[in-house]
């Protein structure tokens, strides 16, 4: 009896203490070696650690393509196989070798990626549910220190990121990253950097404010001191992102400006800060002391302004507490306009005021108005969408990244920018997917895609309200996540403090915001390329029309494509253009143009070199010290390009631009039968088809007559109707399967704009708006991209396209629409390779 | 050895007690969470909880060793803040909420504590498919229809699990003072027209007060009252919307879509919305807008709006009252009819129990009216007479279709209007919930099997004084009062329409689809309509153009966000 008990509370007590005797651990086994495998999916590509991904065993290299002064990230993924159990595994790398050139080792950053426990789905992003997804990036030398070198689930990643210097030699180097398995066995992954011949700038040149909270700080660090917050501040900055706040500290009104004019000096010095806010204490608020103080901080911070560092230029108001997210709020809405007319006031008086006392006539003029302009231009970020009843161009719009998605929506928002000065967007819990988003939950992609767009849509800067929200309801953060905010909204830093490591630690997220701001340096870089271009070539040579294409190809109003290897394709392309832009042939590529299935290129050439595209040579046209041509494919392949080689003696050059995948005009109504496929949804459309001879244009098309269903007498009649020309997508030649962009060419003889919706309809009766547009007068063409990446349920299950009018005035409902008169010519088709 | 053992015993205790200390977070108070033990959680609104406690009560007796016990709580949405707590924090196995929670059903997996589970709530439908204590009818076949079909059949076509049972049948709509009904004579209408009728009627009566303080003053009678505090209207505005449209094409709209199945912000335009609008315009405006558009004061107001600033305590006791109510310097007035709903004799019952078994007050439940404008459906909708034939076509159909159908009608119109007839709200869609990490699981499952039968549901309609569990049950043995009694009237038939809540469905509880209670910009319908001031008055068909556009506007994003698009 007594020795049963013995061994039933030693079974127990060992149960307790979590001592296993019955389980063998098959790497004790001398005689096993480890069997794992390695793989290198894209740094923007997140591997969840219990997922089987089935069809990803590539021969794994560590692969950067970068420019100098950059810093690029890869990752590699380990993944046992035969229920091989990894106790511990190590990382070495070397230094990358390209003839004499070295990038050394020290450059090179290793991490363990670390996983959180996402409990409960909350982005609409079915690619990741419950599990484990990878985020924090520790330190390898901690992970080994912490003991966390191993790997607990199917896949461990490591995420490795090289830097290259300014004067890093442009070529390709090679290098090893070792991998040592449970001391047995040593796995070679072979490293490649290509390094571009351009450096991007030590500036940045997006603005953005992410904020740091202090309380957060305490709650995980335990520690809220000015100190902590610095470090904090600091490694926003490796990231290129700027903190909201300088961290001034509590104290007298004039304590408070001298510590924040310090401080502005040393951010406004700082290449990697773009922007900061004022301080709030004497500064935000609507009433007299509130406008009286800020006049007194302007001024002070005017007088401590130099020509060399004007404080203003990276100044920003941003009353978050006031009027953040007014449209949820009535109290906050009803603050909006007095804290811009406050903000205007105090703006006005402060240049008012040091007019009065003389101060701008102790300045150089030039200064002076710069310095005039920079205080009544201080943007005042309002984190809200438009409003008609806010003061117009009073507000420094800062919407949510879903405002950005429809032309119209943007044209607003650019005629705000155009008064205020700044535009501005975040994201927080939301937009979700399919838009951006810093959600763990979601794509790294789209957070890398964003400062593509934002150079597209001219967004000055980007706001983010939390950096280190670290979640306050799991026992430790670095778990299990708190869906409460979306998961991983709020914070992109983890503690180091669980580490030993004073100051936070990174993550996935960071790193892949950072590449985004640095590929936004690509594009300066061009910029300032093709102005010494346009003397050149004695012509305006658009960055961005050359961009457009490429750009395209990543992002349909702010939808973007979620295919990894397109987009670092379209990367190489931009880069091959900035790389084009110095090399001696000073070839620019104006941007392809597409007509029907025709796609034609324009670029220019030092007249020095001959030319040949597709393998044909052919001539240009002088144009500045330089050449134009032009050249025509058909788009008749599933891939198609222009291969242009230019060749100057033994010297030869290729440039290889994509052009697309296959184009094909689906419906082409100069024909009868096509012409029948369109049915209006009413008896007050007329459908017709026109010849060349009877109308305004050169060609033969259909002719729509759209009239207005509305009776003032009666405005809810026909509330709902709205006039359609409609195609069954049986009736024209669709791929589904395939279809990526679709072109309409559609003109409008209404004698004044109108607006079209395009819409793709299902089978299960939803419609998908895709497009929105106000055709001008005459030709237009409806570019509707993305289709690929809306979220069908297998493209097929399109049945319809719809062209949808207004029935009423404004749709308002109060005016009839006077008739609507369109010719359609062609719809195009084009497929994704 | 002895002392060895001893000694390895204590080691092993104190091992034991750390490691369990260390799986808590902190010392809190003991609770009692063992299989044996079932702890409820339940919502306490007018209905109270003294149901629940004698069904337990009785529960335990029956089986020994099993022990409940029920914490109230006033928050109707109390497990979408405790659900995410886990079983370290959240012991409650039985939740009796006052609402349901498809927004977290239908998310899917959960973590909780680091234990994975299938949902957050635990699966029902083997409750579904068995029999309440001592009795052979399936629980999804005693349940009211709608209710078993809405909870449990339809996810079961849909091979989807259900997660929650309903606690509460009863009933909302409009109760009206019987007492006053029969002194006066009125007739109790069963249109909306008629319903119109009724109130100029009761405006012209001039009442006197028979409160012993007042005996003799004036006493004016509207013809509605309600509290803004807790308006009610929203049931009635839904209900008259469903009677023209059809119930078919309420859970479509809910859905976003119409009766095509077409996800179209076009529901949002639907005539049945409009004419619903148009009626309580009529009930609640002070104000109209004439031909030329001018704001003008209506001669006849059938409501007294300035009293719906008061809270609902207060209202419903001067309805009850009737023209036993006080009248101060001010004045006073009572009101002939109210939206309320089952719970409001037992919500009154502490001030009201001996007036109401002495006769001085008496109040029924009154079947909505029909709302008129559905004769433009009807084949007599060309007639002259065409609401009263109307009400004749309802009276018979009320009276069990006895006799011969009315000449006028034909199949389509008896059908039309019979399911209009059976459109009823229930009092509310409260449901019982077991979390998925509840340690007493199967303990649960076997109370709610017990309060299904026919003696739970007897305990639980006397504790409730009127509030039944949604089952059909013979309640004969069971004293109910005269305002019991009238409301089996108005839901007692298998064939009646249960109107179940609309946010079982993403396009509901996103916000996608307005409410009647909240048209954007304009705020609440019925305290808009309800103005004191003329240029605050808005045309029930400007809102109802705002309404559909606010729906329009920004639809593609609506079904992205719920997850169909």
């Amino acid at each position: 009896m007594r020795k049963r008990l013995f061994l039933i509370i030693l079974s127990l007590v060992l149960a307790v203490s979590g001592v296993s005797c019955n389980a063998t651990d098959k790497s004790e086994q001398t005689n096993v070696q480890p069997t794992v495998s390695f793989w290198t999916p894209y740094s923007t590509e997140k591997i969840m650690r219990d997922v089987t991904y089935s069809n990803r065993q590539d021969a794994p290299v560590l692969k950067y393509e970068m420019a100098k002064n950059e810093v690029e990230g890869a990752q590699f993924i380990i993944t046992p196989l035969s229920n091989y159990k990894v106790k511990s595994f190590n990382v070495k790398v070397s230094d990358l070798i390209c003839g004499d050139n070295v990038i050394s080792k020290n450059n090179i950053s290793v991490y363990l990626e670390k996983y959180v426990r996402i409990t409960e789905q909350i982005n609409r992003n079915n690619a990741y549910g419950v599990g484990f997804v990878p985020d924090p990036l520790l330190p390898f030398d901690k992970a080994v220190e912490y003991n966390e070198n191993k790997i607990e689930g199917v896949n461990q990643g490591i995420y490795v990121t090289v830097k290259t210097e300014k004067d890093t030699v442009a070529g390709t180097y090679v290098g090893t990253c070792k991998v040592d398995i449970d001391g047995k066995k040593e796995f070679n992954i072979p490293i490649k950097v290509i390094v571009w011949d351009f450096a991007i700038s030590d500036e940045v040149h997006t603005k953005s404010l992410f904020d740091i909270w202090g309380g957060y700080m305490m709650n995980y660090e335990l520690e809220n001191t000015p100190e902590m917050y610095d470090l904090y501040e600091a490694a926003l900055n490796e990231y290129n992102l700027s903190a909201t706040s300088l961290n001034v500290q509590d104290g007298t009104m004039d304590e408070v400006i001298e510590e924040f004019i310090d401080k502005a000096i040393v951010a406004t010095n700082n290449p990697k800060v773009t922007a900061y806010d004022i301080p709030t204490t004497y500064f935000e608020g609507i009433n007299n002391d509130a406008l009286t103080n800020r006049v007194k901080l302007f001024k002070a911070v005017a007088k401590a302004s130099t020509e060399d560092c004007c404080l203003f230029d990276k100044m920003v108001l941003y009353f978050g507490t006031m009027i953040d997210e007014p449209q949820l709020d009535d109290d906050r809405k009803a603050l909006v306009n007095p804290v811009i007319n406050s903000v205007e006031l105090s703006k006005v008086q402060t240049v008012e005021e040091l007019e009065e006392e003389g101060f701008f006539n102790t300045l150089d003029k030039d200064y002076a108005e710069h310095l005039k302009e920079r205080i009544l231009k201080i943007p005042n970020i309002l984190t809200g969408p438009y409003e008609e009843e806010y003061v117009d161009g009073g507000a420094t719009y800062c919407p949510l990244f879903d405002e950005f998605s429809t032309e119209e929506k943007r044209a607003v928002y650019a005629d705000q920018q155009q008064k205020n000065g700044e535009l501005w967007w975040y994201g927080c819990t939301g937009p979700c997917y399919p838009f951006p988003t810093y959600h763990l939950d979601d794509h790294l992609l789209g957070a890398r895609v964003l400062n593509w767009m934002m150079y597209d849509y001219n967004i000055d800067g980007n706001l983010y309200w939390c950096v280190n929200e670290v979640d306050t309801h799991s026992s430790s953060i670095y778990d299990e996540v708190n869906p409460e905010h979306m998961n991983g909204d709020g914070y992109l830093f983890y503690p180091g403090i669980n580490y030993g490591i004073r100051g936070p630690i990174g993550s996935m997220r960071l790193q892949t915001i950072r590449d985004g701001i640095e590929d936004y340096e690509y594009i300066y870089e061009l910029e300032k390329l093709t102005k010494g271009l346009s003397e050149y070539y004695g012509e305006e040579i658009s960055a961005k029309a050359m961009l457009q294409s490429t750009l395209d190809k990543m992002y349909s109003n702010v939808y973007y494509s979620v295919d990894n290897a397109n987009f670092y394709s379209a990367r190489s392309e931009i880069a091959d253009m900035i790389s084009s832009c110095t090399a001696e042939e000073k070839f620019v590529s104006k941007g392809i143009e597409y007509i029907g299935e025709n796609a034609t290129i324009n670029f220019n050439v030092n007249k020095d070199y001959t030319v040949s595209v597709n393998g044909q040579t052919i001539s240009g046209t002088t144009c500045g010290q330089g050449k134009t041509y032009s050249y025509t494919i058909k788009m008749d392949k599933a891939e198609n390009f222009f291969s242009i080689v230019l060749n100057k003696g033994a010297e030869s050059k290729t440039y290889t631009i994509d052009a697309g995948g296959r184009a094909v005009i689906v419906a082409d109504f100069a024909k009868e039968t096509d012409v029948a496929t369109v049915k209006g949804n009413g008896e007050n459309i007329i459908i017709s088809q026109v010849n060349a001879e009877s109308w305004a244009g050169t060609e033969d098309v259909l002719k729509a007559e759209i009239n207005s269903v509305f009776d003032p007498e009666n405005p809810l009649d026909n509330i709902t109707y709205r006039p359609e020309l409609t195609i069954k997508t049986a009736d024209i030649d669709f791929d589904m399967n395939k279809l990526s962009s679709i072109k309409v060419r559609i003109y409008n003889e209404s004698g004044r704009e109108i607006k079209v919706r395009f819409i793709m309809r299902t089978n299960t009766g939803l419609e998908n708006e895709m497009l929105v547009m106000n055709l001008k007068s005459g030709w237009n063409t409806l570019n509707i991209d993305g289709i690929a990446e809306e979220n069908w349920s297998g493209l097929n299950s399109i049945t319809r396209i719809i062209f949808r009018f207004d029935n009423t005035e404004n749709n308002e409902n109060k005016v009839a629409m006077p008739k609507q008169v369109v010719y359609l010519s062609q719809i195009l088709a084009q497929y994704t390779r | 050895m002895k002392n060895f053992v001893k000694k390895i015993t204590c080691i092993a205790m104190a091992i034991l007690i750390a490691s369990a200390c260390g799986t808590f977070t902190g010392c809190r108070k003991k609770v009692v969470n063992t299989p044996e033990h079932l702890q409820i959680k339940m919502y306490k609104a007018g209905n109270g909880t003294q149901s629940i406690k004698d069904v337990a009560k009785r529960f335990e007796q029956l089986n020994p060793g099993k022990t409940i016990s029920i914490e109230e709580n006033r928050e109707p949405r109390i497990v979408e803040d405790e659900i995410a707590n886990g079983p370290s924090l959240n012991t409650v196995d039985l939740y009796l909420a006052g609402g349901s929670f498809f927004n977290i059903s239908n998310k899917g997996t959960r973590v909780f504590d680091g234990v994975t589970y299938d949902n957050a709530f635990v699966s029902l439908d083997d409750v579904w498919e068995s029999t309440p204590y001592g009795e052979t009818t399936p629980i999804k076949d005693k349940v009211y229809t709608a209710f078993a079909d809405y909870y449990y059949n339809s996810e079961k076509e849909a091979n989807r699990h259900s997660y929650y049972m309903p606690w509460i049948g009863d009933w909302a709509g409009l109760v009206y003072n019987s007492k006053m009904f029969d002194n006066y004579g009125w007739t109790v209408p069963v249109t909306t027209d008629e319903m119109f009728e009724l109130c100029e009627q009761i405006i012209s009566v001039t009442a006197k007060s028979t409160n012993p303080n007042s005996k003799g003053k004036d006493i004016k009678i509207s013809p509605f009252t309600y509290s803004r505090e807790d308006s009610y209207w929203g049931t009635i505005l839904d209900e008259w919307w469903i009677q023209y449209d059809g119930i078919e094409s309420y859970y479509l709209f809910a859905q976003g879509k119409n009766l095509d199945g077409e996800y179209t912000p076009d529901i949002v335009a639907s005539q049945g919305i409009l004419e619903s609008m148009r009626v309580i315009d009529k009930v609640l405006g002070t104000y109209y807008i004439d031909d030329n558009g001018s704001v003008k004061a209506r001669t006849n107001v059938y409501t007294d709006n300035t009293l719906s600033f008061r809270n609902y305590t207060s209202i419903q006791s001067t309805f009850l009252y009737g023209e036993k109510a006080r009248v101060n310097e001010a004045g006073a007035t009572t009101a002939a009819i109210m939206p309320n709903g089952g719970w409001l004799e037992n919500e009154m019952i502490t001030n009201f129990e001996s007036e109401i078994s002495s006769g001085n007050v008496a109040f029924k439940a009154m079947k909505t009216p029909v709302i008129s404008a559905i004769v433009k459906k009807t084949s007599f909708k060309d007639a002259e007479d065409k609401d009263l034939k109307l009400r004749e076509l309802i009276r018979w159909i009320d009276g069990g279709k006895v006799g011969e159908r009315p000449s006028f009608a034909n199949d389509n119109d008896e059908l039309i209007v019979t399911n209009a007839r059976n459109v009823v709200t229930p009092q509310s869609t409260a449901v019982m919930i077991i979390p998925s990490y509840s340690s007493s699981i199967d303990l649960a499952k076997d109370f709610i099997k017990f309060l299904y039968s026919d003696e739970a549901a007897k305990i639980f309609i006397s504790a409730t004084k009127g509030i039944e569990l949604p089952v059909y049950c013979d309640y004969t043995g069971v004293t109910l009062s005269e305002f019991q009694k009238s409301k089996f009237e108005v839901t007692g038939r298998k064939d009646i329409d249960f109107v179940m809540s609309p946010h079982k469905y993403p396009m509901t509880y996103m916000g996608a689809l307005p409410t009647f209670n909240n048209i954007n910009e304009y705020g609440s319908l019925t305290a808009n309509l309800a103005v004191s001031n003329p240029s605050d008055y808005r045309k029930v068909e400007d809102m109802f153009l705002l309404n559909y556009k606010t729906a329009s506007n920004g639809w593609q994003q609506k079904l992205k966000d719920a997850g169909i698009l």
